[in-house]
């Protein structure tokens, strides 16, 4: 981000908050229902209490570090080659993230709308915007997200109220789903579904009033962890079939049995519609955050020409994937545990080795 | 455009549209003031320049947006004489 953009609280909790809910329209919902069948609402109340927790701990430990965040803890830490080692991870992340999100949502039209249209086309067509919002800044892409994420979550709540006289409470029976150690031991890996804490490392420099970002943590990790509950659990109660069968869009599935009398039809096409603004502000976002990010590794002046290959290297790899199976496992597993062990367990082992290194130095200057 | 959009990629190139003229409305400025304000960025929720305003008496506070010198407009109570017994 340049150095004179920064943005508010407002902002900055849209930007977790609509990462969240972009993952959820994208399938999280039955990642999590297919590990751990009817209690996945059990699941998600248990991670959501270990990733508050996790929140409040990733917020003492930047404390020390105003207006830092992950790349230059880790250069304090372990100088340039860590600092190199991190940038590095964190690029490749965002953007295996960016491309699988973009393939992921283009398969997904191309099966609702657009059958005869290449595969290609609506990939350009999504990252032509974010190539051209980029020249722009992120001052205007967060108050756009700002907005955005309002509708969204508005349109995910409406989603959720309105298909509840299809609720089957029976359904969440039998209450441990596929046992205990699935839903607690094992069912701890779906604390993947707070990916957005990778957002939250790098949000502390951009903020206008640093002190803000405890607070901005905890609200969005608060409201994310509460659409996760909802979507988990309407999903549980509407279909019978979700724990055992591998949809594409479960919560498009939730929109197609929306009614609203009989002079609506299709109310599919405005959900839609809000899910095609939310990805292209989750793209703008993120390829945002890897120029900042590689600027911040390499030292270059001016990094808004890297946006272009950035780009490209984002439409080729979305176009590697040659079938939707490989794409589900990349989601359903090399995500998964590429977000447990990059953002929850490297990041947290820096975060922590840099305040006591940061302690000793305060102890051996007294 | 709307409409070439729309014959190009139907409700993805509208929503397209809509995106990128958003953005380009929230970098806009006009004397310095955002083109969205006072809805984007959000500063004061309690703003007096939106739909719904208070009474004449009751704007104590100037926007946030004009990045004024005095905040305050006027004082809190405004109307002292009303609440006067006998001489002041």
């Amino acid at each position: 981000m340049d150095s004179l953009q920064k943005i508010g609280k407002f902002e900055a909790t849209s930007i977790m908050v609509m990462v969240t809910i972009t993952q959820i329209v994208l399938n999280l919902p039955s990642c999590i229902i297919i590990n751990t069948g009817s209690s996945s609402w059990l699941n998600v109340l248990y991670v959501s209490i270990i990733a508050i927790l996790f929140c409040l701990f990733i917020c003492k430990l930047f404390k020390p570090f105003s207006s830092s965040d992950i790349v230059d803890i880790s250069e304090f830490l372990g100088g340039k080659i860590l600092k190199a080692i991190v940038g590095i991870l964190y690029i490749l992340f965002f953007i295996f993230l960016s491309s699988i999100v973009i393939r992921y949502f283009a398969s997904s039209l191309k099966l609702i709308y657009f059958e005869n249209s290449p595969l290609a086309f609506l990939l350009l067509l999504f990252l032509i915007p974010v190539l051209m919002v980029a020249k722009i800044g992120i001052k205007a892409i967060s108050k756009v997200n700002l907005i955005i994420t309002i509708i969204l979550s508005f349109s995910l709540l409406v989603i959720l109220f309105a298909t509840a006289k299809n609720f089957v409470f029976e359904q969440i029976y039998p209450i441990m789903g596929y046992g205990v150690d699935k839903t607690f031991l094992v069912g701890i890996c779906n604390i993947f579904a707070f990916s957005s804490f990778a957002y939250l490392f790098f949000l502390i420099p951009i903020l206008d009033n640093p002190n803000e970002f405890k607070k901005i943590a905890i609200s969005s990790t608060i409201i994310s962890a509460i659409y996760l509950f909802l979507s988990v659990i309407c999903l549980i109660m509407v279909f019978p079939f979700i724990s055992f069968t591998d949809e594409m869009l479960s919560v498009y599935l939730l929109t197609r049995i929306i009614e609203f009398g009989k002079f609506f039809q299709r109310v599919d096409a405005i959900f839609i519609f809000v899910w095609i603004l939310s990805t292209l502000s989750f793209l703008a976002f993120t390829t945002h955050l890897i120029t900042y990010i590689f600027k911040k590794i390499t030292k270059i002046k001016d990094n808004k020409e890297m946006i272009y290959i950035l780009i490209n290297l984002i439409f080729v790899l979305s176009l590697l994937y040659n079938n939707i199976a490989i794409l589900k496992f990349l989601q359903n597993v090399v995500f998964k545990y590429w977000t447990i062990i990059l953002v929850f367990i490297l990041s947290l082992i820096i975060l922590i080795l840099a305040n006591l290194k940061l302690k000793r130095r305060h102890f051996d200057a007294n | 455009m709307y409409i070439i959009l729309g014959y190009l990629a139907g409700f993805l190139g509208i929503a397209i549209g809509v995106f990128v003229q958003l953005v380009l409305l929230a970098d806009y400025k006009s004397f310095g003031v955002s083109y969205l304000a006072p809805y984007l960025p959000v500063t004061n929720l309690n703003t007096d320049t939106s739909y719904f305003i208070k009474p004449m008496w009751r704007r104590e506070k100037r926007a946030g947006f004009l990045n004024t010198k005095n905040p305050n407009s006027q004082e809190k109570i405004s109307m002292a004489w009303k609440f006067w017994k006998g001489n002041k």
